[in-house]
């Protein structure tokens, strides 16, 4: 049993996100900007946060570094869901080990990569 | 040798004493004899004594004539003897002087050599003197005098000075003239009358001196002794005096050769400090030296002055003892008389003389040279073409120094110009160029404000922008353009230069008021058409504008115009450059929240169908997720078409369709198509009845009504009312729709009107969208001629609002 934090602003990634990982039997938790999901995070303290990048507000960027300023968070695995492939922006994150998956995802892939993050 | 008794007495006494003695020798003989013979004689007493009578009155005869005849051989012996030794002695004399004269050029030397041997020839008594003549002026000039009453002849005559006698005589014929008596001459008196106190001459002679039949000089001798001078007497002096005039004609010639070479040098000296030296003071002094020693006048004076009343001695040179005219006099009247006719004058007033000649410099008058000396002089041909010469060097000289201080001037003012232009270079906005071409121009012009009015198209005059300088005076803000006035002249594109400002036609009452004295103003050109003026005023009597001052000022014009052409297109360039950057960098990010937009439905259709696909779903289950991928499916078409709209309509490629239109029945037909979509909001309606019909595209007003609408549900997700209202405003239609939702932060309401703007507040999560629909309205309104805007209070609720003008006066393009 995994923990898994989504943060993601649209409804419908959401709902099929929910659909997708529903069976995985993993605990799966919603937030819909960055700052209710780094509530989100410190409160479950979750194996892994997949998140947005481009949010209103606190962006999924922004949200990684705050999770990553707080030492007891460290173990927290970041990735990042993104539509639009920054990848700049991105590989900054993904060498401090964090990974990403692009929009749009096939739900196979998606299950594939909850499970190599959560059991590992 | 001996001198011989001349007189016949001693010789008639000598034969007298000689007939007696002989007689008494003669008489004792016989006696003696008759005695001792013894012969008696009847009476010889008597007869003896007769015998003795007879022959003593014949011996005495025959002394008598003996001595006269002795006398007379005496006589003639004597004089020839004295002849001779005469002749040996003039022979002598003459041998002498030639050989004095064959060598000397000295006309003293010579002089004095002929006065000594034409003393030694007439006696002691006599006094000479010679005069030469003075080849440049004509006249005769005392060399030298000599003898027991000097004094009685001046020191100079000129020709017509010479007494009538002499120059008939003398100078007209070449014949000497011999009175060896004045009293029994009746040409002495007119002689006479010429000198001072000539009561003691008894006897006077004049010689030509004439060498190759011309006259060189006169010698005049004067004697107090009656017959002292003769004929013959001078004879040996007319002989000498050929030789003399031959001497003195190669006295003078060689003088005069010598005076020629000293002239020459004297215009190379000066003509050579002349191209030596850029300062015409420095060479005006040494000329004004040079010419007064080689003239031998009393002052040389260089007069400076653009006409004859301006002259002002400039430099003087005197000679010692003589009172100098000061710089700064303006007593000079022959030179005024060279400035006004432009050729050389001379004059002679009193005692003193003259001469004059201009310095003309491209065909205006500089100054005058002139050379005054005293006593009264006539001025030679030499002492004309001297004075003219030097003047002509000095004429150069002064160009070249005017030349070289123009163009020092010039240099100067082109490097104010040059760092003037560095400093515009280096400023970036048309207001620091004008200040700092205003500011350079007042400075380098002397004291005067500089203004800068532009051409003002609309008005069509030339306006006052910026001015520098006027010291709180008031300036015109508009440059009159009537016929002759400066903003007539500076639109034919010519310079305004007007020194006498009261006088000017073109003078305002104002401008005379605020105490303009002079007035400078050019022409800003680009393209030959007038872009402006830069206007100089003077409020002082000391600044006078010339036409080199219009030129350097027409460079600040340039640097003006270049400067202010550059800026603006540096300025229009600039803009581009950002108008492409933006355009540049929104369609990169239009690409990226394209690309995001479309991959955020486009993950709800693969993930739904992939679940239905490979998962074993229930109809219900099958139902929602085909339910979803149909609306993310309408998602995106929507926005597609919403992406396609906007851009056609902000690339100006809409075209409205415009029809008589009724606002409200878009209003309500618009709520009647959301009403499904809010089933927890209250619609209500306030729809002004008098709303007119007006031109207007239906299908894109009930876009914008009904994305106003759909927002208003979507930001009010706990329901309450939502208002759409219509309102005739005067010329306009007024539209509103008014929620109570979440509402806008001030900080994003105007934002929201951009592409895919979303604002971030707790209440905005999960409320989905294109992120177009504001940008849509705002366009389609604008298309209409009207406008669009939104006021809020965060959690109160938000209010749109739409303008729209009922007459068709759009500015959108109508393809």
């Amino acid at each position: 049993m995994g923990s898994v934090v989504w943060v993601e602003d649209d409804p419908m990634i959401r709902k099929v996100v929910n659909a997708a990982l529903r069976s995985s039997g993993h605990e799966l938790q919603f937030a819909s900007n960055g700052r209710e999901g780094l509530a989100l995070v410190e409160r479950v303290h979750p194996d892994v946060v997949f998140t947005d990048v481009s949010m209103p507000g606190m962006d999924g960027l922004q949200l990684a570094d705050a999770i990553r300023a707080r030492p007891e968070l460290a173990d927290v695995r970041i990735v990042f869901v993104t539509a639009s492939m920054q990848r700049e922006q991105i590989d900054r994150y993904t060498t401090r080990g964090a990974t990403f998956i692009a929009k749009p995802f096939s739900t196979a892939e998606l299950r594939a990569h909850v499970e190599r993050l959560v059991t590992r | 040798m001996s001198r011989l008794p001349r007189s016949l007495i001693v010789y008639v006494a000598a034969s007298s004493i000689y007939a007696a003695l002989v007689f008494l020798a003669v008489h004792a003989t016989y006696g003696f004899e008759l005695g001792r013979s013894g012969v008696r004689l009847p009476d010889p007493e008597a007869l003896l004594t007769s015998i003795d009578a007879v022959s003593f009155a014949i011996w005495l005869g025959l002394s008598l004539i003996a001595g006269v005849v002795l006398h007379h051989m005496a006589t003639a012996l004597s004089r020839a003897q004295n002849e001779r030794a005469q002749g040996q002695n003039e022979i002598g004399s003459i041998f002498a002087l030639g050989q004095a004269l064959s060598g000397s050029l000295a006309l003293d030397a010579i002089a004095q050599r002929f006065l000594e041997t034409a003393s030694g020839s007439l006696g002691p008594s006599v006094t000479s003197g010679l005069y030469a003549q003075d080849d440049r002026s004509g006249s005769f000039r005392l060399v030298l005098e000599r003898g027991p009453h000097p004094g009685l002849w001046g020191p100079r005559y000129s020709i017509s000075d010479v007494p009538g006698p002499i120059r008939t005589r003398v100078v007209d014929h070449q014949q000497p003239l011999v009175l060896p008596d004045v009293l029994a001459s009746g040409v002495w008196g007119l002689i006479a009358t010429a000198l001072a106190d000539s009561s003691w001459v008894r006897s006077f002679a004049a010689m030509p001196l004439v060498s190759h039949d011309r006259l060189v000089g006169i010698a005049i001798f004067t004697s107090d002794t009656a017959n002292a001078i003769t004929a013959d007497g001078i004879q040996l002096v007319a002989l000498v005096s050929q030789f003399v005039a031959s001497a003195i004609r190669t006295s003078l010639t060689f003088a005069e050769a010598e005076r020629r070479a000293d002239r020459e040098a004297i215009v190379s000296r000066v003509a050579q400090r002349a191209r030596a030296s850029l300062d015409p003071d420095e060479v005006l002094r040494s000329t004004v030296q040079e010419l007064g020693r080689a003239l031998e006048v009393r002052r040389a004076v260089a007069a400076l002055g653009a006409s004859a009343e301006e002259l002002r001695v400039a430099q003087e040179w005197t000679a010692p003892g003589i009172t100098a005219l000061g710089i700064g006099s303006t007593d000079l009247h022959t030179s005024r008389l060279a400035a006004t006719s432009g050729r050389t004058a001379q004059s002679t007033s009193g005692e003193t003389s003259q001469l004059a000649t201009p310095i003309v410099i491209a065909g205006e008058l500089a100054g005058v040279l002139a050379v005054h000396d005293d006593p009264a002089r006539e001025w030679s041909v030499d002492d004309v073409r001297l004075l003219e010469m030097v003047a002509r060097e000095v004429r150069g000289a002064m160009e070249a120094a005017r030349l070289f201080e123009g163009r020092q001037r010039e240099n100067e003012r082109l490097l104010a110009l040059q760092r003037a232009s560095a400093v515009v270079a280096s400023r970036t906005t048309s207001r620091e160029v004008i200040d700092e071409v205003l500011g350079a121009a007042s400075a380098l012009l002397g004291q005067a404000s500089a203004a800068l009015y532009l051409w003002d198209h609309e008005a069509h005059s030339l306006r006052l922008t910026q001015s520098a300088g006027a010291g709180g005076r008031p300036v015109s803000a508009v440059l009159s353009d009537g016929p002759g006035m400066s903003g007539d002249i500076l639109a034919r594109l010519e310079p305004v230069i007007v020194n006498d400002y009261a006088t000017w036609p073109g003078a305002s009452p104002n401008g005379i008021a605020t105490g303009i004295t002079a007035v400078l103003a050019v022409p800003l050109i680009r393209s030959a058409k007038l872009v402006g003026a830069i206007v100089l005023r003077a409020y002082d009597t000391q600044t006078r504008f010339t036409i080199d001052d219009a030129h350097l000022l027409g460079l600040f014009g340039d640097q003006a115009v270049a400067a202010l052409t550059n800026i603006e297109a540096f300025e229009r360039q600039r803009g581009a450059m950002e108008q492409l950057e933006r355009v540049n960098r929104a369609k990169s990010e239009f690409v990226s929240i394209v690309s995001h937009e479309f991959r955020t439905p486009l993950t709800g259709i693969q993930g739904f169908s992939e679940m239905m696909r490979d998962e074993d779903l229930n109809v219900a289950e099958m139902k929602e997720y085909a339910a979803d991928i149909n609306k993310d499916a309408m998602r995106l078409t929507r926005m597609i078409n919403e992406m396609l709209d906007l851009d056609r309509m902000e690339s100006g490629r809409m075209t409205l369709h415009r029809e008589p239109t009724d606002l409200n029945a878009i209003v309500i037909e618009a709520v009647d198509r959301l009403r499904p979509n809010a089933p927890n909001h209250r619609l209500a309606l306030a729809l002004d009845p008098s709303l007119p019909h007006f031109a207007g595209d239906r299908d894109r007003l009930m876009q914008v009504v009904g994305n106003l609408l759909s927002n208003a549900v979507k930001y009010s997700p706990t329901g309450g009312e939502i208002a759409a209202a219509t309102v005739r405003e005067g010329p306009d239609l007024h539209l509103t729709v008014a929620d109570q939702g979440l509402g806008i932060p001030a900080d994003d309401l105007e934002s929201i009107w951009e592409r895919y703007s979303r604002v971030d507040s707790d209440g905005t999560r999960g409320i989905q969208g294109t992120g177009l629909g504001l940008p849509i309205v705002r366009q389609i309104v604008t298309l209409h001629g009207g406008r669009a805007w939104a006021e809020s209070e965060l959690g109160r609720g938000s209010i749109f609002h739409v303008l729209i003008p009922i007459a068709a006066n759009t500015k959108a393009v109508e393809a």
